[in-house]
Protein backbone atom coordinates (compact mmCIF):
# COMPACT_ATOMS: atom_id res chain seq x y z
CA UNK A 1 0.00 0.00 0.00
CA UNK A 2 2.59 2.77 0.89
CA UNK A 3 4.20 2.24 -1.77
CA UNK A 4 1.18 2.04 -4.31
CA UNK A 5 0.63 5.61 -2.63
CA UNK A 6 4.09 7.17 -3.50
CA UNK A 7 3.58 5.80 -6.92
CA UNK A 8 0.48 7.69 -7.27
CA UNK A 9 1.51 10.82 -5.91
CA UNK A 10 5.09 11.04 -8.39
CA UNK A 11 2.68 10.65 -10.97
CA UNK A 12 -0.01 13.40 -9.82
CA UNK A 13 3.14 15.77 -9.39
CA UNK A 14 5.03 14.51 -12.73
CA UNK A 15 1.66 15.10 -14.64
CA UNK A 16 1.29 18.10 -13.23
CA UNK A 17 4.70 19.26 -13.92
CA UNK A 18 4.19 18.52 -17.87
CA UNK A 19 0.80 20.15 -17.86
CA UNK A 20 2.39 23.37 -16.30
CA UNK A 21 4.95 23.13 -18.84
CA UNK A 22 3.10 22.68 -21.78
CA UNK A 23 0.55 25.17 -20.58
CA UNK A 24 3.46 28.06 -20.64
CA UNK A 25 4.81 27.35 -23.99
CA UNK A 26 1.05 27.07 -25.70
CA UNK A 27 0.88 30.26 -23.75
CA UNK A 28 3.70 31.96 -25.14
CA UNK A 29 2.89 30.88 -28.25
CA UNK A 30 -0.58 31.52 -29.53
CA UNK A 31 -1.47 34.86 -30.27
CA UNK A 32 -2.55 37.76 -33.03
CA UNK A 33 0.91 37.58 -34.34
CA UNK A 34 2.95 33.92 -34.79
CA UNK A 35 6.39 33.18 -33.76
CA UNK A 36 8.25 30.63 -33.76
CA UNK A 37 10.01 28.93 -30.71
CA UNK A 38 13.01 30.42 -31.60
CA UNK A 39 12.35 33.80 -31.53
CA UNK A 40 9.84 33.81 -28.73
CA UNK A 41 13.10 32.26 -26.71
CA UNK A 42 14.84 35.09 -27.64
CA UNK A 43 12.12 37.51 -27.38
CA UNK A 44 12.43 36.80 -23.55
CA UNK A 45 15.41 37.41 -23.41
CA UNK A 46 15.20 40.50 -25.00
CA UNK A 47 17.29 39.69 -28.12
CA UNK A 48 14.29 39.25 -30.58
CA UNK A 49 12.93 42.07 -32.96
CA UNK A 50 11.08 44.68 -31.39
CA UNK A 51 7.65 43.66 -32.34
CA UNK A 52 8.47 40.03 -30.64
CA UNK A 53 10.37 42.11 -27.93
CA UNK A 54 6.87 43.74 -27.19
CA UNK A 55 4.20 41.20 -27.37
CA UNK A 56 6.41 38.28 -25.60
CA UNK A 57 7.92 40.18 -23.08
CA UNK A 58 5.86 42.93 -22.51
CA UNK A 59 2.51 41.11 -23.25
CA UNK A 60 2.09 37.26 -23.20
CA UNK A 61 5.31 36.95 -20.48
CA UNK A 62 4.38 39.11 -17.32
CA UNK A 63 0.15 38.11 -18.06
CA UNK A 64 1.64 34.38 -18.31
CA UNK A 65 3.84 34.81 -15.03
CA UNK A 66 0.45 36.65 -13.21
CA UNK A 67 -1.77 33.95 -13.99
CA UNK A 68 0.80 30.96 -13.06
CA UNK A 69 1.81 33.17 -9.89
CA UNK A 70 -2.42 34.12 -8.83
CA UNK A 71 -3.43 30.32 -9.67
CA UNK A 72 -0.47 29.32 -7.10
CA UNK A 73 -1.34 31.79 -4.67
CA UNK A 74 -5.24 31.17 -4.81
CA UNK A 75 -4.41 27.53 -4.75
CA UNK A 76 -2.67 27.51 -1.44
CA UNK A 77 -4.74 29.94 0.22
CA UNK A 78 -7.55 27.56 -0.28
CA UNK A 79 -5.68 24.21 0.95
CA UNK A 80 -4.58 26.36 3.57
CA UNK A 81 -7.93 27.68 4.70
CA UNK A 82 -10.04 24.16 4.14
CA UNK A 83 -7.36 22.50 6.59
CA UNK A 84 -7.90 25.28 9.03
CA UNK A 85 -11.54 25.46 8.91
CA UNK A 86 -11.19 21.44 8.48
CA UNK A 87 -14.02 22.09 6.02
CA UNK A 88 -13.83 21.50 2.35
CA UNK A 89 -15.62 24.74 1.28
CA UNK A 90 -13.38 27.20 3.14
CA UNK A 91 -12.29 29.25 0.13
CA UNK A 92 -10.15 32.90 -0.11
CA UNK A 93 -13.74 34.31 -1.68
CA UNK A 94 -15.84 32.57 0.85
CA UNK A 95 -14.25 33.62 4.24
CA UNK A 96 -14.40 37.22 2.37
CA UNK A 97 -10.76 38.15 1.84
CA UNK A 98 -10.95 38.39 -1.24
CA UNK A 99 -14.04 40.49 -1.45
CA UNK A 100 -11.84 42.55 1.06
CA UNK A 101 -8.75 43.07 -0.69
CA UNK A 102 -10.88 44.25 -3.98
CA UNK A 103 -12.88 46.95 -2.45
CA UNK A 104 -9.17 48.05 -0.91
CA UNK A 105 -7.73 48.51 -4.52
CA UNK A 106 -10.77 49.98 -5.73
CA UNK A 107 -11.04 52.57 -2.63
CA UNK A 108 -7.78 53.60 -3.70
CA UNK A 109 -8.09 53.80 -7.21
CA UNK A 110 -11.16 55.85 -6.39
CA UNK A 111 -9.00 58.14 -3.92
CA UNK A 112 -6.11 58.27 -5.18
CA UNK A 113 -6.32 57.61 -9.35
CA UNK A 114 -5.33 53.84 -10.55
CA UNK A 115 -1.55 54.71 -10.46
CA UNK A 116 -0.74 56.36 -7.37
CA UNK A 117 2.74 55.73 -6.14
CA UNK A 118 3.12 54.23 -9.67
CA UNK A 119 0.52 51.76 -9.10
CA UNK A 120 2.03 50.05 -5.79
CA UNK A 121 -0.95 52.08 -3.27
CA UNK A 122 -3.48 50.17 -5.11
CA UNK A 123 -1.69 46.98 -4.14
CA UNK A 124 -1.02 48.21 -0.35
CA UNK A 125 -5.00 48.97 -0.35
CA UNK A 126 -5.69 45.64 -0.99
CA UNK A 127 -3.60 43.79 0.78
CA UNK A 128 -4.40 45.88 3.78
CA UNK A 129 -7.71 45.68 3.24
CA UNK A 130 -7.71 42.01 2.65
CA UNK A 131 -6.07 41.41 6.15
CA UNK A 132 -8.64 43.88 7.71
CA UNK A 133 -11.50 41.93 6.16
CA UNK A 134 -9.75 38.48 7.29
CA UNK A 135 -9.71 39.97 10.81
CA UNK A 136 -13.24 41.23 11.06
CA UNK A 137 -14.12 37.43 10.11
CA UNK A 138 -12.26 35.70 12.27
CA UNK A 139 -13.24 38.15 15.27
CA UNK A 140 -16.52 38.34 14.50
CA UNK A 141 -17.26 34.27 13.52
CA UNK A 142 -15.35 33.13 16.71
CA UNK A 143 -17.56 31.70 19.25
CA UNK A 144 -17.93 33.85 22.59
CA UNK A 145 -15.86 30.86 24.88
CA UNK A 146 -13.24 32.04 22.66
CA UNK A 147 -13.24 28.68 20.13
CA UNK A 148 -13.33 28.91 16.65
CA UNK A 149 -16.96 27.97 15.18
CA UNK A 150 -15.87 27.05 11.68
CA UNK A 151 -19.71 27.42 10.74
CA UNK A 152 -19.43 31.11 12.05
CA UNK A 153 -17.02 32.08 10.49
CA UNK A 154 -17.83 30.89 7.24
CA UNK A 155 -21.38 32.87 7.68
CA UNK A 156 -19.60 35.64 8.82
CA UNK A 157 -17.38 35.55 5.38
CA UNK A 158 -20.38 35.09 3.68
CA UNK A 159 -21.59 38.09 4.73
CA UNK A 160 -18.49 40.02 4.75
CA UNK A 161 -18.10 38.84 1.19
CA UNK A 162 -21.22 40.23 0.41
CA UNK A 163 -21.27 43.51 1.68
CA UNK A 164 -17.92 44.26 0.39
CA UNK A 165 -18.90 42.63 -3.12
CA UNK A 166 -21.95 45.35 -3.00
CA UNK A 167 -19.36 47.98 -1.75
CA UNK A 168 -16.97 47.47 -4.70
CA UNK A 169 -20.15 47.76 -7.25
CA UNK A 170 -21.48 51.08 -5.16
CA UNK A 171 -18.07 52.91 -6.31
CA UNK A 172 -17.28 51.29 -9.57
CA UNK A 173 -21.01 52.69 -10.97
CA UNK A 174 -20.41 55.99 -9.51
CA UNK A 175 -17.12 56.53 -11.11
CA UNK A 176 -18.10 57.83 -14.01
CA UNK A 177 -15.27 56.84 -16.91
CA UNK A 178 -14.09 53.45 -16.39
CA UNK A 179 -17.20 52.24 -14.68
CA UNK A 180 -18.60 48.81 -15.79
CA UNK A 181 -15.36 47.57 -17.33
CA UNK A 182 -13.27 47.82 -13.85
CA UNK A 183 -16.09 46.54 -11.84
CA UNK A 184 -15.83 43.19 -14.38
CA UNK A 185 -11.81 43.17 -13.50
CA UNK A 186 -12.62 43.66 -10.16
CA UNK A 187 -15.43 41.34 -9.51
CA UNK A 188 -14.48 38.38 -12.37
CA UNK A 189 -10.58 38.86 -12.69
CA UNK A 190 -8.65 39.85 -15.52
CA UNK A 191 -4.69 39.35 -16.51
CA UNK A 192 -5.02 41.72 -18.94
CA UNK A 193 -3.41 44.38 -16.51
CA UNK A 194 -0.66 42.50 -16.35
CA UNK A 195 2.87 44.34 -15.49
CA UNK A 196 6.33 43.63 -14.65
CA UNK A 197 5.55 46.57 -11.87
CA UNK A 198 2.40 44.30 -10.56
CA UNK A 199 4.36 41.33 -10.49
CA UNK A 200 7.24 41.76 -8.68
CA UNK A 201 5.94 43.39 -4.84
CA UNK A 202 3.23 40.31 -5.26
CA UNK A 203 5.45 37.65 -5.98
CA UNK A 204 7.76 38.56 -3.07
CA UNK A 205 4.92 39.10 -0.60
CA UNK A 206 3.25 36.01 -1.91
CA UNK A 207 6.67 33.61 -1.83
CA UNK A 208 7.42 34.74 1.92
CA UNK A 209 3.68 33.88 2.78
CA UNK A 210 4.31 30.42 0.82
CA UNK A 211 7.43 29.32 2.50
CA UNK A 212 5.76 30.20 6.15
CA UNK A 213 2.60 27.97 5.17
CA UNK A 214 4.75 25.25 4.05
CA UNK A 215 6.49 25.34 7.06
CA UNK A 216 3.64 25.53 9.56
CA UNK A 217 2.29 22.40 7.24
CA UNK A 218 2.77 20.13 9.88
CA UNK A 219 1.32 21.93 12.83
CA UNK A 220 -1.92 22.35 10.57
CA UNK A 221 -1.89 18.83 9.36
CA UNK A 222 -2.43 18.52 13.26
CA UNK A 223 -5.68 20.74 13.48
CA UNK A 224 -7.50 18.43 11.39
CA UNK A 225 -7.83 16.35 15.04
CA UNK A 226 -9.96 19.41 16.11
CA UNK A 227 -8.47 22.51 17.78
CA UNK A 228 -8.25 20.58 21.58
CA UNK A 229 -7.29 17.19 20.97
CA UNK A 230 -4.36 19.59 18.22
CA UNK A 231 -3.64 21.41 21.53
CA UNK A 232 -2.99 18.18 23.66
CA UNK A 233 -1.26 16.54 21.20
CA UNK A 234 1.11 19.62 21.69
CA UNK A 235 0.28 22.24 19.39
CA UNK A 236 0.41 25.86 19.97
CA UNK A 237 -3.33 26.42 17.76
CA UNK A 238 -3.20 30.26 18.36
CA UNK A 239 -0.09 30.32 16.91
CA UNK A 240 -1.26 28.06 14.15
CA UNK A 241 -4.49 30.02 12.87
CA UNK A 242 -2.94 33.46 13.57
CA UNK A 243 0.06 32.82 10.73
CA UNK A 244 -2.20 30.16 8.67
CA UNK A 245 -5.01 32.74 8.23
CA UNK A 246 -2.51 35.86 7.74
CA UNK A 247 -0.52 33.98 4.97
CA UNK A 248 -3.80 32.76 3.34
CA UNK A 249 -5.32 36.32 3.40
CA UNK A 250 -2.07 37.79 2.13
CA UNK A 251 -1.74 35.10 -0.51
CA UNK A 252 -5.35 36.39 -1.24
CA UNK A 253 -4.81 39.73 -1.45
CA UNK A 254 -1.82 40.02 -3.46
CA UNK A 255 -3.44 37.98 -6.33
CA UNK A 256 -6.35 40.10 -6.12
CA UNK A 257 -4.19 43.21 -6.56
CA UNK A 258 -2.88 42.06 -9.90
CA UNK A 259 -5.25 40.37 -11.50
CA UNK A 260 -8.96 40.76 -9.54
CA UNK A 261 -11.27 38.68 -8.09
CA UNK A 262 -11.10 35.14 -9.82
CA UNK A 263 -13.34 32.19 -8.19
CA UNK A 264 -13.22 28.72 -7.90
CA UNK A 265 -9.16 28.18 -7.80
CA UNK A 266 -9.14 27.90 -4.70
CA UNK A 267 -12.02 25.88 -3.22
CA UNK A 268 -11.39 23.33 -6.66
CA UNK A 269 -7.43 22.77 -7.20
CA UNK A 270 -6.80 21.59 -3.39
CA UNK A 271 -10.08 19.72 -3.31
CA UNK A 272 -9.25 17.73 -6.00
CA UNK A 273 -5.83 17.25 -5.31
CA UNK A 274 -6.87 15.83 -1.39
CA UNK A 275 -8.99 13.27 -3.28
CA UNK A 276 -6.02 12.39 -5.53
CA UNK A 277 -3.20 12.11 -2.88
CA UNK A 278 -4.24 13.02 1.00
CA UNK A 279 -4.88 15.53 2.72
CA UNK A 280 -1.00 15.76 4.51
CA UNK A 281 -0.48 19.30 3.51
CA UNK A 282 3.50 19.15 3.32
CA UNK A 283 2.03 17.41 -0.44
CA UNK A 284 -1.00 19.27 -0.94
CA UNK A 285 0.73 22.75 -0.72
CA UNK A 286 3.16 22.55 -3.49
CA UNK A 287 0.64 20.39 -5.51
CA UNK A 288 -2.08 22.90 -5.43
CA UNK A 289 0.49 25.45 -6.13
CA UNK A 290 1.59 23.31 -9.17
CA UNK A 291 -2.17 22.61 -10.12
CA UNK A 292 -3.41 26.45 -9.40
CA UNK A 293 -0.36 27.32 -12.05
CA UNK A 294 -1.86 25.08 -14.46
CA UNK A 295 -5.14 25.90 -14.29
CA UNK A 296 -4.99 29.36 -14.89
CA UNK A 297 -2.43 29.15 -17.34
CA UNK A 298 -5.01 26.95 -19.32
CA UNK A 299 -7.65 29.08 -18.66
CA UNK A 300 -6.23 31.87 -19.69
CA UNK A 301 -5.57 30.25 -22.94
CA UNK A 302 -9.53 29.17 -23.52
CA UNK A 303 -10.19 33.22 -22.46
CA UNK A 304 -8.05 33.99 -25.28
CA UNK A 305 -9.29 31.37 -27.44
CA UNK A 306 -12.66 32.58 -27.36
CA UNK A 307 -12.01 36.33 -28.86
CA UNK A 308 -8.00 37.13 -29.40
CA UNK A 309 -8.75 41.16 -29.57
CA UNK A 310 -10.85 40.70 -26.25
CA UNK A 311 -10.58 38.22 -23.95
CA UNK A 312 -13.60 36.74 -21.66
CA UNK A 313 -12.75 37.55 -18.24
CA UNK A 314 -10.87 34.49 -16.69
CA UNK A 315 -12.99 34.08 -13.75
CA UNK A 316 -15.92 33.38 -16.33
CA UNK A 317 -13.62 30.43 -17.51
CA UNK A 318 -12.14 29.34 -14.26
CA UNK A 319 -16.17 29.05 -12.95
CA UNK A 320 -17.50 27.14 -16.36
CA UNK A 321 -14.75 24.56 -16.61
CA UNK A 322 -14.35 24.39 -13.04
CA UNK A 323 -17.61 23.70 -11.54
CA UNK A 324 -18.83 20.72 -14.49
CA UNK A 325 -15.35 19.26 -13.40
CA UNK A 326 -15.75 19.80 -10.04
CA UNK A 327 -19.33 18.48 -10.18
CA UNK A 328 -17.80 15.18 -11.26
CA UNK A 329 -15.16 14.10 -9.45
CA UNK A 330 -17.48 14.65 -6.68
CA UNK A 331 -19.91 12.21 -7.57
CA UNK A 332 -17.14 9.91 -8.89
CA UNK A 333 -15.67 10.14 -5.44
CA UNK A 334 -18.95 9.33 -3.46
CA UNK A 335 -17.43 12.32 -0.86
CA UNK A 336 -20.86 14.72 -1.75
CA UNK A 337 -22.25 14.88 1.62
CA UNK B 1 1.87 13.24 38.72
CA UNK B 2 -1.24 14.93 38.29
CA UNK B 3 -1.88 17.42 41.34
CA UNK B 4 -4.77 19.86 41.14
CA UNK B 5 -5.58 22.74 44.22
CA UNK B 6 -8.56 23.78 45.07
CA UNK B 7 -10.09 24.45 41.71
CA UNK B 8 -12.91 26.28 41.10
CA UNK B 9 -14.44 26.89 36.84
CA UNK B 10 -17.33 28.20 35.27
CA UNK B 11 -18.09 28.58 31.36
CA UNK B 12 -18.04 32.16 30.64
CA UNK B 13 -22.14 32.45 29.72
CA UNK B 14 -23.53 30.62 32.82
CA UNK B 15 -22.96 32.03 36.22
CA UNK B 16 -23.24 28.68 37.75
CA UNK B 17 -20.11 27.08 38.73
CA UNK B 18 -19.13 23.45 37.32
CA UNK B 19 -16.38 22.56 39.39
CA UNK B 20 -16.88 24.14 43.18
CA UNK B 21 -13.12 23.37 44.80
CA UNK B 22 -12.01 20.26 43.71
CA UNK B 23 -8.95 18.83 44.79
CA UNK B 24 -6.76 15.81 43.81
CA UNK B 25 -3.59 13.43 43.40
CA UNK B 26 -2.68 11.21 40.80
CA UNK B 27 0.91 9.83 42.21
CA UNK B 28 3.33 8.35 39.58
CA UNK B 29 2.33 4.51 38.83
CA UNK B 30 -1.22 5.27 39.89
CA UNK B 31 -4.52 4.25 38.38
CA UNK B 32 -7.40 6.92 39.60
CA UNK B 33 -10.85 6.32 38.65
CA UNK B 34 -13.01 9.20 38.48
CA UNK B 35 -16.67 8.80 38.99
CA UNK B 36 -19.71 10.70 38.72
CA UNK B 37 -23.34 11.31 37.63
CA UNK B 38 -23.70 13.20 34.10
CA UNK B 39 -22.69 16.90 34.24
CA UNK B 40 -21.09 16.19 37.35
CA UNK B 41 -18.10 17.97 35.97
CA UNK B 42 -15.64 15.07 34.90
CA UNK B 43 -15.18 16.34 31.31
CA UNK B 44 -14.57 19.64 32.53
CA UNK B 45 -12.23 18.52 35.05
CA UNK B 46 -10.45 16.72 32.12
CA UNK B 47 -9.99 19.68 30.33
CA UNK B 48 -8.89 21.73 33.16
CA UNK B 49 -6.21 19.06 34.25
CA UNK B 50 -5.21 19.04 30.37
CA UNK B 51 -4.85 22.91 30.27
CA UNK B 52 -7.19 23.02 27.53
CA UNK B 53 -9.23 25.32 29.73
CA UNK B 54 -8.12 27.78 32.59
CA UNK B 55 -9.42 27.46 35.87
CA UNK B 56 -10.97 30.71 37.38
CA UNK B 57 -9.29 29.98 40.87
CA UNK B 58 -6.51 27.07 41.89
CA UNK B 59 -3.86 25.51 40.39
CA UNK B 60 -2.73 22.18 38.30
CA UNK B 61 0.73 20.85 38.74
CA UNK B 62 1.76 18.19 36.15
CA UNK B 63 5.36 16.48 37.55
CA UNK B 64 5.37 19.06 40.13
CA UNK B 65 5.28 21.86 38.05
CA UNK B 66 2.34 24.26 37.55
CA UNK B 67 0.79 24.06 34.09
CA UNK B 68 -0.69 27.67 33.93
CA UNK B 69 2.23 28.89 31.97
CA UNK B 70 3.43 25.92 30.10
CA UNK B 71 3.40 25.60 26.30
CA UNK B 72 1.48 23.32 24.32
CA UNK B 73 4.58 21.53 23.52
CA UNK B 74 6.00 20.97 26.74
CA UNK B 75 3.05 19.43 28.21
CA UNK B 76 2.09 16.95 25.58
CA UNK B 77 5.78 15.48 25.99
CA UNK B 78 4.43 14.17 29.50
CA UNK B 79 0.59 14.35 29.37
CA UNK B 80 -1.65 12.59 26.76
CA UNK B 81 -5.69 13.11 26.71
CA UNK B 82 -8.04 10.97 25.29
CA UNK B 83 -11.58 13.13 24.72
CA UNK B 84 -15.04 11.47 24.99
CA UNK B 85 -15.46 12.25 21.32
CA UNK B 86 -13.59 13.19 18.72
CA UNK B 87 -13.93 12.72 14.89
CA UNK B 88 -10.77 13.98 12.37
CA UNK B 89 -11.43 16.22 9.01
CA UNK B 90 -10.37 14.29 5.63
CA UNK B 91 -10.67 10.85 7.00
CA UNK B 92 -7.44 10.05 7.43
CA UNK B 93 -6.14 6.15 7.42
CA UNK B 94 -5.61 4.47 10.95
CA UNK B 95 -1.87 4.47 10.90
CA UNK B 96 -1.74 7.64 9.58
CA UNK B 97 -3.95 8.84 12.76
CA UNK B 98 -1.81 7.04 14.98
CA UNK B 99 1.24 8.95 13.59
CA UNK B 100 -0.14 12.22 14.60
CA UNK B 101 0.23 11.00 17.85
CA UNK B 102 4.14 11.26 17.51
CA UNK B 103 4.15 14.79 16.63
CA UNK B 104 4.52 15.85 20.39
CA UNK B 105 8.29 14.65 20.39
CA UNK B 106 9.60 16.89 18.06
CA UNK B 107 6.21 19.16 16.94
CA UNK B 108 6.71 17.61 13.54
CA UNK B 109 4.81 15.05 11.75
CA UNK B 110 7.91 12.11 11.57
CA UNK B 111 7.36 8.89 9.28
CA UNK B 112 10.81 7.83 10.27
CA UNK B 113 11.16 3.93 11.10
CA UNK B 114 10.87 4.73 14.80
CA UNK B 115 7.76 6.08 14.65
CA UNK B 116 6.36 3.89 12.44
CA UNK B 117 7.62 1.06 14.73
CA UNK B 118 5.66 2.81 17.69
CA UNK B 119 2.75 3.10 16.16
CA UNK B 120 2.24 -0.13 15.10
CA UNK B 121 2.87 -0.98 18.69
CA UNK B 122 0.29 1.18 20.12
CA UNK B 123 -2.62 -0.52 17.57
CA UNK B 124 -1.56 -3.68 18.61
CA UNK B 125 -2.13 -2.51 22.48
CA UNK B 126 -5.92 -2.20 21.26
CA UNK B 127 -6.01 -5.25 19.06
CA UNK B 128 -6.00 -2.81 15.93
CA UNK B 129 -2.85 -4.49 14.11
CA UNK B 130 -4.09 -5.16 10.54
CA UNK B 131 -6.02 -1.97 10.28
CA UNK B 132 -3.19 0.37 9.56
CA UNK B 133 -4.48 1.46 5.78
CA UNK B 134 -8.20 1.29 6.78
CA UNK B 135 -10.09 4.67 6.56
CA UNK B 136 -11.04 5.86 9.40
CA UNK B 137 -14.39 6.77 8.07
CA UNK B 138 -14.60 2.80 7.34
CA UNK B 139 -14.39 1.67 11.27
CA UNK B 140 -16.87 1.18 13.25
CA UNK B 141 -17.70 3.48 16.72
CA UNK B 142 -15.77 0.85 18.99
CA UNK B 143 -12.89 0.68 16.31
CA UNK B 144 -12.55 4.71 16.49
CA UNK B 145 -12.87 4.17 19.86
CA UNK B 146 -9.83 1.84 19.86
CA UNK B 147 -7.70 3.96 17.09
CA UNK B 148 -8.29 6.70 19.31
CA UNK B 149 -6.92 5.20 21.95
CA UNK B 150 -3.92 3.94 19.98
CA UNK B 151 -3.12 7.23 19.11
CA UNK B 152 -2.78 8.82 22.59
CA UNK B 153 -0.82 6.37 23.59
CA UNK B 154 1.51 6.56 21.04
CA UNK B 155 1.70 10.28 22.58
CA UNK B 156 3.74 9.28 25.35
CA UNK B 157 4.83 5.76 24.17
CA UNK B 158 8.79 4.59 25.50
CA UNK B 159 10.44 1.54 23.85
CA UNK B 160 11.87 1.39 27.42
CA UNK B 161 9.30 0.08 29.76
CA UNK B 162 9.30 3.04 32.36
CA UNK B 163 6.80 5.23 31.97
CA UNK B 164 7.44 7.17 35.08
CA UNK B 165 6.34 11.04 34.68
CA UNK B 166 3.94 10.28 31.85
CA UNK B 167 0.67 11.01 32.19
CA UNK B 168 -2.68 9.39 30.86
CA UNK B 169 -5.97 11.38 31.04
CA UNK B 170 -8.79 9.00 30.01
CA UNK B 171 -12.45 10.62 29.41
CA UNK B 172 -14.47 7.70 29.34
CA UNK B 173 -12.25 5.34 27.14
CA UNK B 174 -14.79 2.30 27.44
CA UNK B 175 -17.55 4.34 25.57
CA UNK B 176 -18.71 2.30 22.53
CA UNK B 177 -16.67 -0.61 23.15
CA UNK B 178 -17.58 -4.00 24.28
CA UNK B 179 -17.24 -5.88 27.20
CA UNK B 180 -14.12 -7.59 25.92
CA UNK B 181 -12.47 -4.51 24.32
CA UNK B 182 -13.29 -2.71 27.28
CA UNK B 183 -11.29 -4.96 29.54
CA UNK B 184 -8.45 -4.68 26.50
CA UNK B 185 -8.05 -0.76 27.22
CA UNK B 186 -8.80 -1.05 30.78
CA UNK B 187 -6.04 -3.59 31.34
CA UNK B 188 -3.54 -1.96 29.33
CA UNK B 189 -4.24 1.81 30.65
CA UNK B 190 -3.25 -0.78 33.84
CA UNK B 191 -0.40 -1.87 32.12
CA UNK B 192 0.81 1.51 31.83
CA UNK B 193 0.52 2.79 35.36
CA UNK B 194 2.15 -0.40 36.35
CA UNK B 195 5.79 0.92 34.44
CA UNK B 196 5.34 3.89 36.20
CA UNK B 197 2.35 6.43 34.63
CA UNK B 198 -0.16 8.14 36.39
CA UNK B 199 -3.26 7.49 34.69
CA UNK B 200 -6.57 9.20 35.75
CA UNK B 201 -9.45 7.69 34.05
CA UNK B 202 -13.27 8.65 33.52
CA UNK B 203 -15.46 5.55 33.84
CA UNK B 204 -19.33 5.31 33.97
CA UNK B 205 -19.13 2.03 34.89
CA UNK B 206 -18.24 1.58 38.98
CA UNK B 207 -17.45 -2.24 38.57
CA UNK B 208 -14.66 -1.52 36.21
CA UNK B 209 -12.83 1.01 38.62
CA UNK B 210 -13.63 -1.45 41.30
CA UNK B 211 -11.81 -3.68 39.37
CA UNK B 212 -9.01 -1.61 37.81
CA UNK B 213 -8.40 1.32 40.04
CA UNK B 214 -6.07 1.87 43.00
CA UNK B 215 -8.17 5.03 43.79
CA UNK B 216 -11.22 5.79 43.26
CA UNK B 217 -12.62 9.71 43.53
CA UNK B 218 -16.41 10.35 43.33
CA UNK B 219 -17.45 13.66 41.56
CA UNK B 220 -20.84 15.15 42.69
CA UNK B 221 -22.16 18.96 41.82
CA UNK B 222 -18.59 19.87 40.66
CA UNK B 223 -16.84 19.02 44.32
CA UNK B 224 -15.07 15.42 45.36
CA UNK B 225 -17.96 13.82 47.55
CA UNK B 226 -15.61 10.94 48.41
CA UNK B 227 -12.48 9.48 47.49
CA UNK B 228 -10.86 6.38 48.59
CA UNK B 229 -9.79 2.24 47.21
CA UNK B 230 -12.41 0.19 45.89
CA UNK B 231 -13.65 -0.97 49.12
CA UNK B 232 -14.42 2.08 50.35
CA UNK B 233 -16.59 3.29 47.73
CA UNK B 234 -18.32 0.35 47.14
CA UNK B 235 -20.46 1.15 49.89
CA UNK B 236 -24.68 0.96 48.57
CA UNK B 237 -25.77 4.07 51.21
CA UNK B 238 -22.77 5.66 49.40
CA UNK B 239 -23.71 4.69 45.93
CA UNK B 240 -27.21 4.92 46.21
CA UNK B 241 -27.26 8.46 47.07
CA UNK B 242 -25.10 9.09 44.70
CA UNK B 243 -26.40 7.94 41.49
CA UNK B 244 -29.90 8.08 42.89
CA UNK B 245 -30.60 4.80 42.18
CA UNK B 246 -30.94 1.74 44.92
CA UNK B 247 -27.60 -0.12 44.69
CA UNK B 248 -27.06 -3.46 46.84
CA UNK B 249 -23.11 -4.63 46.75
CA UNK B 250 -22.08 -8.10 45.76
CA UNK B 251 -18.92 -9.84 45.65
CA UNK B 252 -17.52 -11.43 41.90
CA UNK B 253 -15.94 -14.69 42.19
CA UNK B 254 -12.46 -13.42 42.26
CA UNK B 255 -13.17 -11.11 45.08
CA UNK B 256 -13.78 -7.61 43.56
CA UNK B 257 -17.03 -5.76 45.25
CA UNK B 258 -19.73 -5.34 42.25
CA UNK B 259 -22.41 -2.60 42.46
CA UNK B 260 -25.64 -3.51 41.05
CA UNK B 261 -28.82 -1.00 40.74
CA UNK B 262 -32.33 -1.18 40.86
Amino acid sequence: MPCNKTARRTAVFALLAVLTAAGIVLSLYIGSINFSIPQIISAIFGNGDDTANIVVRDIRLPRLVVGILAGAFLSCAGAAMQSLFRNPLADPSITGVSAGAALGAVMVICVFGQNALGGYALQVGALICGLVSCAVVWLLGRSRSGGVNVLNILLTGIAVNAFCGAAVGFMMYSARESGLKSFVFWSLGSLDAATWNVIAPCAIIGFVALIVLYANSDSLNMLHLGEKQAFHSGVNIRKVQFTTMACAAALTAVSVAACGIIGFVGLVVPHILRLLVGADNKLLIPLSALGGAALLTYADIASRAVSLTDAVPIGVITSFIGAPVFLFILSKSGQTR
Amino acid sequence: MIEAKDIYFSYQRSALPVLRGVSLEVKDGEFVALLGTNGAGKSTLINILSGFEKPNSGKVFINASDIANMPAERLARVRAVLEQSFEPAFDPTVLELVLMGRYAKNCSLGNSDEDRAAAVECLKLTGLDGFSERRYSTLSGGEKRRANISRVVSQIYSDSASYKGKNLLLDEPCAALDPAHSLLALRMAKKLSLRGASVLCVLHDPNQAFCFADKIILLKDGKVCASGNADKIADKELLSDIYGAKCAIIRTPDGFPAALFS
